[in-house]
């Protein structure tokens, strides 16, 4: 079976990742194909200085324009998501619209802190609605599915990839009726609960199977292990199923991209 | 399904922590016939419930004789295929000690997975809990252990170097730097792989290239963590048949004797 990873993150340059060690591109991919996996959608991974400060104008182009030099580099094999920053408003909403006319379709990573903090909602609510005109999916880790719901609201046309932070299996029944009522938000698999016995397969009965994706968060998470759990929760799940939730649901999502 | 023989040292019989989200009850059979379809063929630990938890802290002498028949009672109902953990508690020594002279008698070799942190105590290194341990170091049972804090781990390890302790979730609780020093510095510890290594890819390369394969089991904790995810993140890393022998069972095999 193809698999299409939703949630996976290159290296924005070749850095130190914890036990892998050096971790280049090159490595990245090679890593993903080990685990059969041959497409992946996502941001970049940002070194610690870049992750931790708000960046400046020419970071978010800089980070950018590496993540479209890899998307040529590894084209058919990576899926590009930009950067964005709420601090940086203007600019964010420039930077969609630069990269939306050179192909991209994903932009992240939106942070839970970021949707509670009040500060930040003018600029996320103009930065979505730029994401909208530009048919975007964005890649967004609230506290809980229920964060989402008055965005999910307001921008019914922006498609929403989420993975919940909760670790406490109270997120898949939040997400059962959520992913119901707004078929503009889709769920990745790549949240650590999925690992837990018999949430996914008791829930994949009750999820909208078109809006569930794979993810395995690699590196941050192991892709062979996120793989072989997701497919032995879908044991009783019919072909049809797997391969929606494997590849078929991110292809359809990322058409625009796989047809660059 | 792998070629290798595997031996889960980390499971709970009895687990329902999550049975109110999914709704699904985890019987004896399940247990066994969920990790056999996974290829794993023996499996060890102590039994765990949710209502085990959070209790007043003189009912633990009741609860952990409870949990330790109940252990007895699914090795009753799958045979070989389970060998049980019991459960000990540092405010009921003798208790604890009669415990440990009772699980010995029925053939039972292992302590734990012991889970303070949902029996109201916390430190392994107590007074309490090193004369319970050096009655169970005497007897030659293996304990299994969730990680408490490094000076506690590192304790214990260095006032019972006889005793085999076997900590759980190597790496987790973004431990792993301490985890690493307390193997190598006590020949005596032991990790299990259970639930957090699983997510770190390259883990098990980096602490068998510095303390070597011996001392790593493998484990889920299941029915908490799902065990086909456990053994794939395994087979992922760039490990020599020899060493993927002693994580999956060679390891278990010798420290318990089976």
């Amino acid at each position: 079976m193809q698999i299409f990873d939703a949630d996976a993150h290159p290296p924005y340059c070749d850095m130190e990742v914890d036990f892998i060690g050096n971790l280049t591109p090159a490595l990245f991919f090679k890593r993903l194909r080990k685990a059969g996996i041959g497409r992946a959608a996502g941001t970049l991974l940002l070194p610690k200085s870049l992750q931790d400060a708000i960046p400046s104008e020419n970071d978010i182009r800089r980070i950018n324009d590496c993540t479209l030099a890899l998307a040529n580099a590894y084209q058919g094999e990576y899926v590009p998501g930009i950067h964005i920053h709420p601090a940086l408003k203007t600019e964010s909403c420039a930077e969609i619209e630069r990269c939306a006319n050179r192909g991209v379709r994903l932009i992240g990573e939106i942070q839970s802190a970021w949707l509670a903090d009040l500060e930040y909602h003018e600029a996320l609510s103009e930065i979505f609605a730029c994401a909208e005109q530009f048919q975007m999916f964005v890649s967004i880790h609230p506290d809980n599915p229920e964060q989402l719901r008055p965005w999910a609201g307001k921008f019914a046309k922006l498609n929403f990839l989420y993975g919940s932070r909760q670790h406490n299996g109270i997120a898949p029944v939040m997400s059962v009726s959520l992913l119901r009522e707004y078929p503009n938000l889709y769920l990745r698999l790549s949240q650590v609960i999925f690992l837990a016995n018999y949430y996914l397969h008791t829930f994949a009965d009750k999820f909208p199977v078109r809006q569930v994706l794979f993810g395995s968060g690699y590196p941050l998470c192991n892709p062979a292990a996120r793989t072989a759990g997701c497919l032995w929760e879908l044991r009783d799940q019919a072909e049809d199923t797997k391969r929606m939730i494997f590849f078929e649901n991110a292809a359809a999502c990322f058409t625009a991209v796989q047809k660059e | 399904m792998t070629q290798y023989k595997i031996i889960d040292f980390h499971a709970h019989p009895c687990y329902d922590f999550h049975l109110a989200n999914h709704g699904v009850k985890i019987s004896h059979e399940r247990f066994r016939d969920d990790l056999l379809a996974n290829g794993i063929t023996a499996v060890c630990g102590s039994a765990i419930w949710a209502d085990m938890t959070k209790k007043e802290p003189a009912a633990y002498e009741e609860v952990c004789i409870k949990a330790n028949r109940a252990a007895l009672a699914c090795r009753d109902a799958l045979g070989t295929f389970y060998q049980p953990g019991i459960h000990v508690h540092p405010r009921f020594i003798k208790t604890s000690c009669e415990e440990i002279a009772w699980a010995k008698a029925h053939g039972i070799k292992l302590i734990g997975e012991l889970v303070p942190y949902m029996m109201g105590w916390s430190r392994y290194s107590s007074p309490e809990m090193l004369e319970i341990l050096s009655y169970a170091d005497e007897l030659g049972m293996v304990v299994s252990m969730h990680p408490s804090v490094p000076d506690d781990m590192e304790a214990l390890a260095a006032a019972l170097p006889n005793l085999k302790l076997v900590y759980a979730h190597l790496g987790g609780y973004g431990q792993y730097e301490s985890h690493l020093a307390l193997m190598k510095k006590h020949d005596n510890v032991y990790f299990d792989y259970s639930a957090h290594g699983s997510d770190f890819d390259g883990i098990l390369r980096k602490t068998i290239n510095e303390v070597g394969c011996d001392r790593i089991l493998f484990g889920t904790d299941y029915p908490g963590v799902n065990p086909a995810s456990d053994i794939a993140a395994v087979l992922f890393e760039d490990l020599t048949p020899y060493e993927l022998e002693c994580i999956f069972h060679r390891n278990a095999e010798e420290l318990l004797r089976l």
